[in-house]
């Protein structure tokens, strides 16, 4: 009787086959989904850390040049430069008595110049997006916990 | 079981064996302490660079924001071996073209064979211009526009030899440069930037080296991009503004080298300074160099030194007559009208005192003493009037003997003999009276008489206005460091000093519609035995307008040869940068500001 029952229920054998390849093409594909995603993910980290340093590299350069165009602008605007310029362009150096004072009203005469100053730099900026900066499993449950906000599970 | 299935069973068992074998010692291999100690081992030597970041040379600016000292950028040109192949004679051509090297040196050192460790890269040149440069890249990427064409063209032959640069790189850096050339080279310094081991030397440069060059950041970065971090942020060297103003300072040494070429004089020395801060304006010598030029310091200064302004302390002669009297002004041994009747000699300690001429002066106030430049007088002050103590500690108070501590590297200083020390002896307190004796700089005379011309407050002269770090302003502050003598001392002097300027004698040195004080000198140098008979040092020291006193200027022409006196050498100078100075310093004449003020 029992056994009468078990083979009423029991499957057909082409299906149990099915279900177990089923099963180990569920695995494969999962693995293979995981692996692409950590391919992908790698494959961008490394691009955007070559990315990362050619900036590095650029803003080095930037820096270098700004410091080479200022000191270049210096050298233009040097009183020897400038005097030289005066005189070609027909000025010429009056003598103490050819001066004459004039009073304008509000004139402060020269002032002192505080050259540009870099930014003071308290605040700790990261460079790096941190997408960049995660792990994998940060990725995915940061990526989840976004979904769910977003589809108002988690609220 | 089948034999079939049997070697089935078997083989599975045998491969089932060996896959486990091999995960087993996967397994064990990335656990054990072996494959953790090469981990750390490669991870040490080779996932990481370590790298020190240099941050830029901060720059050097004069108070209204222009650049003295900036940096530039340059490259250093060179092989790596490893990348040429077969194109020496082509690097070789195209890089002594360009950078001027011989050939034959480049081709040489380009056909070094690469040795992975001892001979990776060349170095062919360092500090080439960014022209050059260009020059290089231009043909390389012609080189290499041809070499893509070539590969387009179908049938070519594959021995056709183009030319290239392939293997030769260049590296950029920033190197130390003045873009105002030889102005305040004596103020700033010079960084040596052919050796960058060595420290700055002299001036602002020096003093402030430490600020200047920021802090080297140690980074150890990875070398793999997927640990890519940013890199700190290094903030560059303290930019310095200086009290420099940089017209002044042209204006000044420009009148100085043509002073000290006219006067066929050994050097000059001139400083400006406002009175009522100690903000040294302009410190000029003649000569000095370019710093963009530093490695020929010795051929142009050989010994001699760097900044006389402050390096070299010297008799002063009658310059010094002004803080004698102010010392006798202000213990009120004597005022302006004190009669001293001069008869041409003084005798004390043994010696005879005279006159710069020898000349008896006969009566005479102490503006009249003052006006003459009277040795003897000066000498009768000191010695009957003030007496040793008094003398010495006034002298004590003013801080000769000592160091006025100006922000520049290099500052020297010679002591002061006082009565109780082994070389001093009677006489001393007669000499010294007339600045014969002791020994002071240009910029100690300087801040001394400042305490005349700012109602006796004695101000430490800086050079220094403000520095720039860490993205914030730091302003330093003028600083009082002493009060030698009291206000009415101070202004008694200053008039007694501008009505001598007033005189005949000093015509050379009055600014028509400015009233200025001021005070000659002229000093024989001395020398194994005595005093040199016919070279001296010529000075002057004056300030102005006398009312509200914007600047002081001291001139010292170190062995004039068309004339020793301070009066005929020093005096005019004082009068061309003082004439200067109004104009750039927006002071009116007296008759007009007296009258702005009046109508304000």
């Amino acid at each position: 009787m029992a056994s009468n029952f078990i083979q009423a229920f029991k499957q057909a054998p082409w299906r149990v086959q099915m279900q177990r390849i089923g099963l180990v093409l569920t695995g494969l594909v999962s693995f293979a989904l995981i692996a692409g995603l950590y391919l992908s993910i790698s494959a961008s980290t490394y691009a955007v850390g070559v990315e990362v340093k050619e900036l590095d590299w650029f803003k080095e350069e930037l820096l270098r040049q700004n410091a080479d165009l200022s000191t270049q602008k210096a050298r233009l605007l040097s009183s020897a430069e400038m005097k030289k310029r005066a005189q070609e362009m027909g000025f010429i150096s009056p003598s103490p008595q050819e001066f004459v004072y004039i009073v304008i009203e509000g004139y402060q005469g020269r002032q002192l110049e505080i050259p540009p100053k870099p930014p003071k730099s308290d605040v700790k900026q990261y460079l790096i997006k941190p997408d960049y900066r995660q792990s994998l499993w940060e990725y995915l449950f940061q990526g989840i916990l976004i979904l769910g906000q977003n589809s108002g599970v988690f609220q | 079981m089948t034999s079939q299935q049997y070697r089935l069973y078997l083989i599975l068992l045998v491969f089932g064996l060996a896959g486990f074998v091999i995960i087993y010692n996967l397994a064990r291999i990335q656990v054990s302490a072996d494959a953790h100690a090469l981990r750390s081992e490669a991870d040490q030597n080779y996932m990481f660079k370590t790298e020190i970041i240099k941050p830029e040379r901060g720059k050097i600016y004069d108070r209204y924001g222009n650049i003295l000292a900036g940096n530039k950028e340059i490259y250093e040109v060179g092989i790596s071996l490893d990348l040429k192949h077969g194109n020496e004679e082509t690097i070789a051509r195209d890089v002594s073209n360009v950078l001027g090297l011989p050939y034959e040196q480049v081709l040489g050192l380009a056909s070094t064979e690469y040795n992975k460790g001892s001979s990776e890269y060349i170095v062919l040149k360092n500090y080439v211009e960014a022209d050059a440069i260009v020059q290089l890249n231009e043909l390389k990427s012609k080189y290499e526009q041809m070499a893509e064409a070539s590969s387009r063209q179908r049938g070519r032959k594959n021995t056709e030899k183009l030319p290239s640069l392939d293997g030769l790189t260049w590296k950029a850096s920033l190197k130390r440069e003045y873009p105002e050339g030889k102005l305040a080279a004596n103020v700033l310094g010079f960084y040596p930037y052919q050796n960058p081991k060595d420290k700055a030397h002299f001036g602002v440069e020096e003093q402030y080296d430490e600020l200047l060059t920021g802090i080297p950041v140690e980074v150890r970065m990875p070398v793999e991009p997927r640990k890519a971090k940013d890199l700190p942020d290094i903030p560059p060297g303290t930019d310095i503004i200086l009290t420099i103003d940089r017209k002044i300072q042209e204006a000044v040494e420009q009148i100085l080298d043509h002073a000290v070429e006219k006067n066929l004089a050994d050097s000059g020395t001139a400083i400006v300074m406002d009175p009522k801060t100690g903000e040294v304006l302009a410190m000029a010598v003649t000569p000095r160099i370019d710093p963009n030029e530093y490695w020929k310091a010795y051929e142009v200064l050989g010994k001699e030194s760097y900044n006389r302004a402050i390096d070299s302390p010297y008799e002063p002669g009658s310059v010094f007559k002004v803080i004698t009297m102010a010392a006798a002004l202000d213990s009120g041994v004597v005022a302006p009208d004190t009669i001293f009747i001069d008869t041409g000699v003084f005798p004390y300690g043994g010696y005879d005192i005279y006159n710069w001429d020898r000349g008896a002066w006969g009566p005479q106030t102490m503006i009249g003493c003052m006006q003459y430049s009277l040795n003897v007088c000066l000498s009768w002050i000191a010695a009957e009037r003030l007496g040793a103590q008094r003398f010495y500690s006034y002298l004590k108070a003013f801080g000769v003997g000592h160091r006025t501590n100006i922000d520049l590297a290099g500052e020297a200083v010679w002591p002061l003999s006082v009565p109780g020390d082994e070389y001093w002896s009677d006489v001393n307190l007669v000499t010294n009276s007339f600045g014969q004796g002791l020994s002071v700089s240009p910029i100690f005379m300087s801040m001394a008489v400042s305490a005349i011309a700012n109602d006796g407050k004695m101000m430490a002269p800086h050079i220094v206005s403000r520095y720039i770090q860490n993205g914030q302003v730091v302003n330093i502050s003028p600083r009082q460091i002493g009060t030698p003598i009291s206000a009415e001392t101070a202004r008694t002097l200053t008039e007694m000093l501008a009505i001598s300027v007033e005189g005949e004698s000093y015509q050379e040195a009055q600014v028509e519609g400015y009233r200025i004080a001021g005070k000659t000198g002229t000093a024989e140098i001395p020398q194994q035995g005595g005093y040199t008979t016919n070279l001296t040092n010529a000075s002057f020291v004056g300030w102005g307008p006398t009312d509200n006193p914007r600047f002081l200027i001291y001139i010292w022409i170190e062995k004039p040869r068309t004339a020793p006196w301070g009066s005929v050498v020093a005096s005019p100078i004082f009068r061309q940068i003082a004439e200067k100075l109004v104009v750039l310093m927006d002071i009116p004449p007296d008759a007009q500001r007296k009258q702005l003020a009046l109508t304000q």
